[in-house]
């Protein structure tokens, strides 16, 4: 297939060569190599690579992915990084506003004319060590659309910006002298889904690295448990696996802590397979306040015994479902202490780090969360199971928010809403909960599949909700959007969720209405001096069984540092700062804690009442 | 103590302290301790907080705008003064009246109060009363703060005194509760002695207001070799807040670093706060209940040592 620009504003073309998604599970030689955290399958891209950057696509340097291609053009780029912050092109925030507002008059799928596009060019060899080896090729998040060459080929295209894309370059890599060209679009028809309130950026802003597949190789598990009434629980696995060697045979086992082990005996004719549902007489409940997770591990093994690979994973037991209007977590009614959480830094944008990311966790805790919604769109993977580990429950949501196709100066108008009903759409979207699901299936913490945000209702959501029902019974699907229709309501979305309800809404939906539960995916918008009256919502606890609890809007301030030209003094700077145009300015700040992660005025109340309530 | 009856001002002497009531800028002009100036002009009446996101969003500061004028801009109406039981009019007090207190027993008193009245310059006009007590046996002086309400007038951002200190503090202790408080965001201040290194600034990305602390029961504030207290009456509380800009500082800056460079401080003592809200930024009013009425009396007492 030829690389076309066309693409770009096709909806029906978002992956060309894209491997499926699957499980976030890492590989290892050995279990010694796990212990020690790095895993020699993996060599890393990051660093700095060559860079040349277009403000429209007519001026790209099309010949650049060709070998022998010299411009004086070429500089150097940090990756992951956005590109905006590294000095090519515009900063800008704009919370529902499409970012061509008033400069470019376009209804879905056009794509703007003013399109930068970067376009990156990393050299690498081989590691002795993958020598051989099947290579993928992983990018952790690219924004928002991008072509992949390798040595002068054309390997793939994908979008969706926030989860990773692979692809297989087994055929096209070199030992040595192996130079990989991406091409990366600021702009395509998915921004008209990814228009979350949030500051605009583009390029490789997460990590990219490169990985072997031995000779036989886990593509995907599913260690799926549950936890029952009398504290017992079930567990299953299912895998799907490739082979580097055709001939290989050899064996796998598996472990659950002491719960279960099991084997089986593979050939490369074993592409898939399910095991029994074991049952356990006791197992130890996930919960915030114990976050009990057991061990689990997969060793392959060939036929001489010696380990082709290793993979561990940290795997709990809980049990969600909507019962009798009250949403039950371990067979009591759940209480959410939330929190919306952009991956944020005033440094880096969403290019953010790891140590950035255990100081959230950190932060979370502090303020006594017990949950956190991923607002919108898949976080760096890494995320999940520090949210596994320190008990935090999840709601992952899906990378969409089409919200300035619906709602214009605050005006609900949906006159050519995006995806609505347009079956043209639907793939597409339904690819991002495909690709959601498969990656994080396995994090125990997350108890909420969530459809993205503020992109209004019609058949598209409708299918992205059943999708996620099909694929996952045991955990709920949140949705918002319905709100602005109710006659969708009986089946799209677990919960009635309303954002940024007065108290005395909510009391009235669930005196007068009550079908579903409760929750407040957004409320208590922390902008600024505020969080005043977050006491009244607690009290909806007391009040109402069906009441689920809030997320608070939001966890971190999205300011950016920059220089005051009159006094050389360093500051944060919000929306508006990087004079352009149309922004929302201050909005973008609204943290519990600010853009450099100090608590704010107002953490002590979410401490105090998050704490009271929870802990 | 002694009291001294100029042309245009009151001065009183008492345990090392010097005050100066100013009749024409209608108010507390100088408190001097151990040869130090404590005060930069005589107090404000205010009446405006900086515009928070929430009042900027729920349209409060446009509905309020009027009592940003009030708070820049005051009248003084009259002032008397009781020394000793004996009531003086301010014509008994300015000259040529006053050269018959030359020789008057006055002039050294057990107990001396004067209190000032003040017409806000809003369209109807409210009341403000003043009463600086002093007396022997009571440390500094007492303030008692009376706004009058009257009906016609929009809602309150805040309702008080701000005093400029000439100069920046090291730190203050306050007892009372933690961190910032606002009378809806109270429920996670704990009671306790609390210390403020520095004067504390804007903690927000947008510059507005910030650092109240509702219900204390005493502040103290250090720089250098000088000392400022205030301490609630009678068992009761007060609100206030220290910070290094005016509230029409605050508003005009897009951001804590285009404010003015630190070099006075101001120190609000309100008698009545209007709460912060929370549940959006965009529509939603502050609860009910944290409303400042302006058509309702507002109280608050304090003394100042």
């Amino acid at each position: 297939m030829n690389p076309d620009l066309g693409w770009l504003s096709d909806p029906a073309v978002f992956r060309v060569n894209r491997r499926d998604a699957h499980s976030d599970h890492v590989h290892y030689r050995d279990e010694k190599e796990a212990e020690r955290g790095r895993s020699s399958f993996f060599h890393s891209l990051d660093g700095q690579w060559d860079f040349i950057w277009s403000a429209t696509p007519e001026e790209r340097e099309k010949d650049f992915h060709r070998p022998g291609f010299r411009s004086r053009r070429i500089g150097k780029i940090q990756v992951p990084g956005h590109v905006e912050i590294q000095g090519h092109g515009q900063v800008q925030y704009i919370n529902t506003m499409y970012p061509w507002e008033g400069r470019e008059m376009l209804r879905p799928p056009m794509v703007p004319h003013d399109n930068p596009v970067s376009q990156y060019i990393r050299r690498f060899d081989l590691p002795a060590r993958m020598a051989g080896q099947r290579i993928i090729l992983r990018f952790d998040g690219v924004e928002c659309a991008m072509y992949v060459y390798l040595n002068g080929q054309f390997v793939g295209y994908a979008e969706d910006s926030f989860t990773p894309s692979e692809f297989e370059i087994t055929d096209l890599v070199r030992e040595r002298g192996n130079r990989l060209c991406v091409e990366v679009y600021k702009r395509s028809k998915a921004s008209w889904i990814e228009d979350q309130d949030f500051f605009r950026f583009s390029g490789i802003f997460r990590p990219v690295y490169l990985y072997s597949i031995p000779s036989c190789h886990v593509d995907d598990m599913w260690a799926k448990t549950d936890l029952m009434r009398d504290e017992s629980g079930t567990f299953s696995l299912r895998l799907r696996l490739s082979y580097g060697d055709p001939s290989f045979r050899g064996r796998l086992e598996y472990r659950l802590g002491d719960l279960v082990s099991g084997s089986l005996d593979l050939d490369a004719s074993v592409t898939s397979w399910q095991s029994e549902v074991f049952a356990i007489p006791f197992v130890g409940q996930y919960h915030y306040r114990a976050p009990k997770l057991y061990d689990f591990s997969i060793t392959v093994y060939d036929d001489a015994g010696d380990v082709v690979e290793y993979i561990p994973y940290r795997i709990g037991f809980n049990h969600i479902e909507v019962e009798n209007g009250m949403v039950m977590y371990n067979y009591h009614r759940i209480v959410i202490c939330g929190v919306n959480r952009h991956e944020w830094s005033p440094s880096g944008g969403r290019s953010i780090t790891l140590d950035d990311m255990m100081r959230d966790i950190d932060l979370i805790r502090q303020a006594r969360c017990n949950s956190v919604r991923t607002c919108h769109y898949p976080d760096r993977v890494e995320w999940y199971s520090m949210c596994d580990e320190a008990g935090i429950y999840v709601m992952a949501e899906t990378n969409m928010e089409s919200h300035g196709s619906w709602q214009k100066n605050s005006a609900v108008e949906p006159s050519w809403n995006v995806p609505g009903d347009r079956p043209e759409w639907k793939d597409l979207v339904l690819d991002r909960c495909v690709s959601n699901f498969e990656l994080l299936k396995n994090h125990t913490s997350i108890i909420f599949w969530s459809l993205g945000n503020e992109s209004w209702c019609g058949e598209c959501i409708q299918a992205m909700n059943d999708y996620y029902k099909s694929v996952d019974d045991g955990r709920l699907v949140h949705y918002e959007g319905v709100f602005h229709r109710p006659e969708m309501k009986s089946s799209v979305s677990d919960v009635e969720s309303q954002m940024y309800a007065p108290p005395q809404r909510v009391r009235r939906y669930l005196e007068k209405d009550g079908s579903k539960p409760f929750l407040l995916c957004e409320y208590m918008h922390s902008m600024g001096n505020s969080l005043g009256g977050l006491k009244e919502y607690d009290d909806l606890f007391d009040e109402y069984l069906g009441y689920v609890g809030g997320y608070i809007w939001d966890f971190i301030d999205q300011a950016l540092y920059r220089t005051d030209e009159a006094t050389g003094e360093r500051y944060l700077a919000y929306g508006g700062d990087f004079e352009e145009k149309r922004s929302d300015y201050e909005f973008s700040c609204n943290g519990i804690v600010d853009a450099e992660r100090n608590v704010k005025p107002g953490f002590q109340e979410v401490e105090a009442v998050y704490g009271n309530r929870l802990w | 103590m002694e009291i001294v009856f100029g042309d245009v001002s009151l001065g009183v002497a008492h345990d090392g302290t010097h005050y100066i009531f100013a009749y024409d800028k209608g108010g507390l002009d100088s408190l001097e301790k151990d040869g130090r100036e404590y005060l930069y002009r005589v107090p404000y009446l205010s009446f405006w907080r900086a515009t928070t996101d929430n009042d900027r969003g729920n349209g409060f500061s446009k509905r309020s705008a009027m009592w940003m004028g009030a708070d820049l801009f005051s009248d003084v109406v009259s002032f008397e003064a009781t020394i000793d039981g004996t009531q003086l009019t301010g014509h008994d007090l300015v000259a040529p009246s006053n050269n018959a207190l030359l020789d008057s027993p006055l002039r050294h008193a057990g107990a001396m109060s004067i209190t000032f009245r003040y017409s806000t310059c809003t369209e109807p006009k409210a009341g403000v009363e003043v009463t600086y007590s002093i007396a022997e046996g009571q440390d500094g002086v007492r303030v008692d703060y009376s706004y009058e309400g009257v009906p016609g007038l929009p809602e309150l951002p805040v309702c008080g005194m701000r005093f400029v200190l000439p100069f920046r503090i090291d730190s203050y202790e306050w007892d009372g509760l933690s961190g910032e408080t606002y009378p809806d965001r109270m429920y996670g201040g704990r009671s306790g002695h609390f210390v403020q290194e520095g004067c504390p600034t804007c903690p927000y990305a947008m510059a507005q207001d910030y650092g109240m602390h509702m219900e204390t029961r005493c502040l103290d504030m250090m720089a250098g070799d000088r000392h400022l207290k205030v301490s609630a009456v009678d068992g009761g509380t007060f609100n206030f807040s220290v910070l290094p800009s005016s509230p029409h500082e605050l508003e005009s800056a897009w951001h804590p670093v285009d404010l003015p460079v630190y070099r006075r401080t101001y120190l609000t003592i309100a008698a009545a706060v209007r709460g912060v809200g929370g549940i959006d930024s965009w529509l939603s009013d502050v609860g009910w209940q944290y409303h400042v009425d302006s058509s309702m009396n507002h109280r608050t007492c304090f003394t100042i040592s």
